[in-house]
């Protein structure tokens, strides 16, 4: 009795538990935006590609083997577009899997502390280096270097596509393929080296393969950045009309036509409605497809990794001892063959004799050698993959900054283009890239933030959470040119909201929401229970508990996340190409109005204006500064929270 | 007993971790052949000094080591001296078992491999051998080719144990071999211990004295990183020399 | 333990030495392999790359239309994306040759004569450069208010001068603009054709001289986008360096003629090969029924 009277006394009770549930399904709504962003982006992919599959059939369409839209007939044949695409991630990855292995194993076993402390944030600064910024460093730097050194026709190529995406997946490699070494138990480490193993005979044998799984998670991905690239591809890879399959096949010198690349260049000028628009919308439907298998991949494998570590394995596979040596054994003889007859369609029969007998030789000689030796040698290739890597980084950045530099000045900064871009400066770009940002990051920190709390704070791991993960990491997996053709055809057309900022904030904010949620999921993590449980034990509700309890702490968490999202959307073009950017000196006053992008109006000056080489340094080093120094802050401020969060 | 006597002797070895000192001025033989024990307190930097004679501090980063450790009468930390020499005579085994994540096979064959050994027959013999030593075979024999994962904590650390033997080493360090087992498995590895005083010269790190009463021939008494009081076990259990051994053996703190 | 440590040393030394050896037997003949490969390729200069516009380019339309005769380009064309793009490839490529509007030849690149005709202004209103055609502006409807005074603009004598400026044709018979007291404010969208671009660029700015509370944006993206972007009512005027293609028809566009175009074939200036094709060369050439330009200098 004395209790429901006092239930009945306290109103301000039931009030609060209403404001709970409404937080909650707010928290909820947002939590599943993941889900809707991305089956919409599927939805209106398909809805656009669907005239030329009903016209064209969609077997026709993925082997028709040439693309030429406006002939006549018209021809819509993706699959030369779709083997460039995977030839040149093929490509991207023989540069890109040995350099970054190497670094990781480096950064997490050779290097000192000091060594690290330089090297680690140099490479994650790469990652900041905009795709546009790589993309104009090829066009003008390494096509011709490819074509004066190589004596070919043209450096625009499969190879000057492959070196570019090679660097760019470097750091996304790098990163994770370093946490996986880094988490192998020491212990392991240590009893092997007891037992008289050298340290590389202990990284080779041991670390390694112990790290394994989330080595080959950490090159999917890489494998998903690249196929999704748009601009630095379409920059440097030629793109012959049709799409064109290298002939022979490994003619690395070949020019190439990839799935995105087509995208980026035809979207732009294509009569909307017509077949050739849906067949676009086909090629972006290939892609995400592509994109979405490798990153599920990526999910499943990085999931059963964490599972793994979480239970202890009790055992490994089933197959029996015997079979599994026999499908390793065969598995390389495959290998081994395909190479071989690679080999003898590429270089002829005399050379590939050749080739084998100095692997031969290099084998027998290798086992010859002593452990010490071997050792030796296998440091002095990982320490060359890192400078390597660290070299990369530096021609790009001193291309930049000594050609940038001479732009510089305080016009360049503070006034409007003038000559098409030539001379004058890029004020307007500059304020259009925060205008974009500042919106991005309006729409997306809330939707992300109240999704992490949602997930972390709300529910218990179970299929829902597992659904909006899911989500969420397809959107992160998804390229960004998808988005700018979903903003496109949702934003631009359906909403008619017309080439607008307000369509490129969304767009941009749909790309980076993905980042938000991770980010602050991670941060809502390193909070303890504890400090929870004090908290609902002195009668605070659950919101209460998050709002005064649990965010707070959590701040820089989630103030990092922002900042790398805010990094990546100034530095990505691909997502606004379609749906916001137009090259003028225009700023705009109302959201409904277009706008003009740094990355755009390099992208611009370094492809259509000819004599603007200056400017185009310029901006090139003036974007550069404002991503890196975005990163430069998010890493700070990581590093910084990480030594101050010691609970 | 003159210093030729020492398999493993130390001279004025101090040690710091970065600007923290773990060890003062240990001075200390190893008689061969025998078992060493090591106790004293959590903290007192027993691991620490156990880890020296393998070189195992090396792996980590801001140690720094001053004073000689002789093994034969070569100094293992001179600037020519090879630590993975060094380990594969002086084996050891860890507070927490640790078998690779591979089968029970690799696990004993590694030692081998490592060093060059690819005949399959050799290997066969030394994975033989050295399981039967560490009197884990007859419990094993049937799935060499399962992965180490699956056994039970005691069986893991006997195959810890039958790999450091795999490469026939002259000393076997045990950091705390048992601080993760239950008693039965405790009692197999000390039986174990026994029987590889003939071959083996065995020093062991416990916080167990009833272990290191039951097992070891000498025992060293540390604390706070500095050597109190080193003899044979007896003695130091029986009639301490030190106050302080006396207090930590009758149990009055630790 | 010393001996054994000097016997592993002396044993170094003589693997480090088969080591050496090995690497340079591998150096040596990875690089004839690598030369031998890149020699494949043909010699610098001498091998034809085609660069192109991108399907969707006015430009490129009426080159397949008008040269090709609308036969298929070689697999081998290389797609740009702007006239600009076009002139930048060439002027890096020594064996590069390419199409451009007459306003992009420049001195990076260097212009071929056409059946024996220079590609210049003169020649192509003389009518004898055969190669040239019209440049467009489509509006929605009829062009009223600021739309209407910036066509006309263009078409003006003043308009005009830029079109000399810029290196294209001029209409014939202009006539002086004149604002009338007129005032106009608000925003004017101008997109497409980036053939088309410089001289909108230029005619905005001087446009908003006389009209100083109007907003002229101009923007490029191609013939095509241009074209729906005004039939989508996202711009004011679509700039096009083509006519309408059937599916662009019955939207309510309206044509209005604002300058002729040559289109300039350009080559390296380190071309020695040639100094001019014929229209049958050139379509041979884009057929990639011509590979090298050896063939044509015989």
């Amino acid at each position: 009795m004395v209790r429901i009277m006092m239930g009945k006394i306290h109103l301000p009770w039931k009030g609060s538990k209403i404001k709970e549930k409404g937080m909650k399904t707010l928290f909820f709504l947002s939590a599943i935006s993941a889900i809707i962003v991305i089956f919409s982006i599927i939805f209106f992919l398909f809805r656009d590609a669907y005239p030329i599959f009903q016209k064209k059939g969609i077997v026709d369409f993925l082997i028709g083997m040439r693309w030429y839209p406006t002939g006549q007939p018209p021809l819509y044949g993706a699959f030369p577009l779709i083997v460039d695409t995977l030839l040149v991630t093929l490509g991207a990855m023989l540069i890109a899997i040995p350099l970054s292995i190497g670094s990781a194993i480096f950064i997490s076993e050779i290097a000192t502390p000091r060594i690290k402390a330089i090297i680690k944030p140099a490479i994650e600064l790469l990652a900041g280096i905009p795709s546009v910024v790589f993309g104009f460093f090829g066009l003008i730097v390494l096509t011709t270097w490819l074509q004066i050194t190589f004596d070919v026709p043209t450096g625009e190529s499969w190879l000057a596509g492959s070196i570019l995406l090679g660097v760019m997946a470097i750091p996304t490699i790098t990163s994770v393929a370093e946490d996986a070494i880094s988490a192998v138990p020491r212990e392991y480490k240590e009893g092997s080296l007891a037992i008289g193993a050298t340290r590389w005979q202990t990284i080779s044998k041991i670390v390694v393969p112990s790290a394994m799984s989330g080595i080959t998670a950490a090159i999917i991905l890489g494998i998903g950045r690249a196929i999704g690239e748009t601009m630095a591809v379409m920059m440097v890879c030629g793109n012959p009309t049709y799409g064109l399959i290298p002939n022979p096949i490994t003619n690395v010198f070949a020019p190439i036509k990839t799935l995105t690349a087509t995208l980026g260049i035809e979207m732009g000028e294509v009569a909307t409605g017509s077949d050739h628009y849906s067949a676009l919308f086909g090629l972006a439907l290939i892609l995400l497809i592509i994109t979405l298998i490798v990153n599920i991949l990526a999910t499943i494998i990085l999931g059963r990794l964490k599972e793994r570590q979480r239970s202890g394995s009790k055992k490994q596979p089933i197959i029996s001892f015997e079979l599994g040596r026999k499908i390793k054994l065969s598995f390389y003889l495959f290998i081994g063959i395909i190479i071989v007859i690679i080999l003898l369609m590429a270089v002829g029969i005399f050379p590939t004799v050749g080739i084998l007998a100095l692997i031969a030789v290099i084998y027998y000689a290798m086992k010859k050698i002593s452990i010490k030796i071997k050792q030796k040698i296998a440091f002095s290739m990982i320490s060359l993959t890192i400078i390597i890597v660290i070299i990369f980084l530096g021609i790009i950045l001193a291309y930049i900054v000594t050609n940038g530099v001479g732009a510089l000045s305080w016009e360049f900064i503070a006034t409007g283009p003038s000559n098409l871009g030539r001379s004058g400066g890029i004020f307007p770009a500059i304020i259009g890239t925060l205008y974009l940002v500042a919106g991005a990051i309006a729409i997306s920190l809330p939707l992300g933030v109240g999704a992490a709390i949602f997930l972390h704070e709300y529910t218990r791991e179970g299929i829902v959470t597992k659904i909006i993960r899911a989500g969420a990491d397809l959107l992160n997996g998804t390229p960004s040119i998808v988005f700018g053709l979903f903003g496109f055809a949702f934003f631009v057309l359906y909403l008619k909201f017309g080439f607008s900022l307000l369509a490129g904030q969304i767009t941009l904010a749909f790309m980076i929401l993905p980042t938000i949620i991770r980010t602050t999921e991670e941060a809502l993590k390193s909070v303890p229970q504890s400090l929870r449980e004090g908290s609902y034990a002195l009668g605070a509700t659950k919101w209460q508990t998050i709002r005064k309890v649990v965010l707070p702490p959590a701040a820089p968490g989630i103030l990092t996340g922002a900042i790398l999202g805010i990094g990546r959307a100034a530095g990505e073009t691909a997502p606004i190409l379609f749906t916001a950017v137009v090259f003028s000196d225009f700023i705009p006053s109302s959201v409904l109005q277009p706008v003009n992008a740094l990355p755009y109006h390099l992208f611009t000056l370094a492809t259509s204006i000819p004599g603007s080489k200056q400017n185009q340094a310029g901006t090139a080093l003036v974007l550069l500064l404002l991503v890196i120094g975005i990163y430069l802050i998010a890493i700070l401020l990581r590093n910084r929270f990480r030594k101050k969060m010691k609970w | 007993m003159t210093s030729n006597d020492k398999l493993i002797r130390t001279e004025n070895l101090n040690l710091w971790y970065g600007e923290k000192q773990a060890l003062y001025d240990i001075t200390l033989g190893i008689i061969p052949n025998k078992i060493t024990a090591l106790i004293g307190p959590s903290g007192c930097g027993k691991s620490t000094l156990i880890r020296c004679f393998n070189r195992m501090n090396d792996v980590i980063d801001k140690c720094k080591i001053t004073g000689k450790i002789f093994f034969h009468e070569h100094d293992i930390y001179e600037p020519d001296a090879d630590a993975v020499e060094v380990r594969k005579k002086i084996g050891m085994v860890f507070q927490k078992p640790n078998p690779f994540p591979k089968t029970i096979y690799e696990n004993v064959a590694y030692g081998s491999r490592v060093q060059g050994i690819t005949n399959k027959s050799s290997l066969d013999d030394v994975v033989e051998k050295s399981l039967k030593n560490a009197a884990l075979w007859d419990e094993v024999k049937d799935r060499l080719h399962e992965s180490a994962m699956g056994l039970s904590g005691g069986q893991q650390q006997r195959l810890c144990i039958a790999r450091s033997l795999s490469i026939e080493p002259e000393v076997i360090l045990m950091d705390e071999p048992c601080s993760a087992l239950d008693p039965i498995a405790t009692a197999k590895i000390e039986d174990l211990m026994t029987g590889l005083k003939k071959k083996y010269t065995v020093i062991i790190v416990t916080h167990n004295m009833q272990q290191a009463a039951r097992v070891s021939d000498y025992t060293a008494y540390m604390y706070l990183g500095k050597m109190i009081e080193f003899g044979e076990t007896d003695q130091i259990f029986e009639n301490p020399k030190e106050e302080l051994t006396e207090n930590y053996i009758t149990g009055r703190f630790g | 333990m010393i001996l054994v440590i000097q016997i592993n040393q002396q044993k170094e030394k003589r693997q480090l030495g088969m080591l050496v050896i090995s690497l340079a037997v591998i150096i040596i003949l990875g690089t004839s392999l690598f030369s031998g490969c890149v020699q494949q390729q043909g010699q610098q200069g001498e091998s034809i790359v085609l660069i192109g516009r991108d399907s969707t380019s006015g430009t490129r339309e009426f080159f397949w239309t008008f040269v090709m005769g609308k036969a298929n380009f070689s697999a081998s064309l290389l797609e740009k994306n702007s006239n600009g793009a076009v002139q930048q490839t060439v002027s890096q490529t020594p064996g590069a040759i390419g199409y451009v509007g007459l306003g992009y030849v420049d001195s990076t690149v260097k212009a071929l004569k056409i059946n024996n005709i220079t590609a210049n202004v003169q020649n192509v209103l003389a009518g004898t450069y055969p190669i040239s055609r019209d440049l467009y502006m489509f509006t929605k409807g009829n062009a009223t208010g600021a739309t209407k005074e910036f066509i006309l603009y263009i078409q003006s004598t003043e308009g005009q001068a830029i079109v000399t400026q810029e290196g294209y044709v001029p209409l014939q018979n202009t006539s002086h603009y004149n604002t009338s007291g007129k005032t106009l404010s608000g925003t004017l969208t101008v997109s497409g054709s980036t053939t088309v671009l410089p001289i909108t660029d230029k005619a905005a700015t001087a446009f908003k001289v006389l009209y100083p509370d109007l907003t002229v944006t101009v923007t490029g993206g191609g013939s095509g986008a241009g074209i729906s972007a005004v039939s989508q009512g996202t711009a004011d005027i679509g700039m096009s360096s083509r006519d309408l293609q059937s599916s662009e028809q019955g939207k309510g566009l309206v044509k209005h003629v604002i300058a002729k175009d040559g289109i300039a074939i350009i080559v390296n200036p380190q071309n020695t090969y040639v100094t001019g094709l014929t229209l049958a060369q050139l379509k041979s050439i884009y057929l990639g029924e011509i590979t090298n330009w050896k063939d044509l200098s015989k």
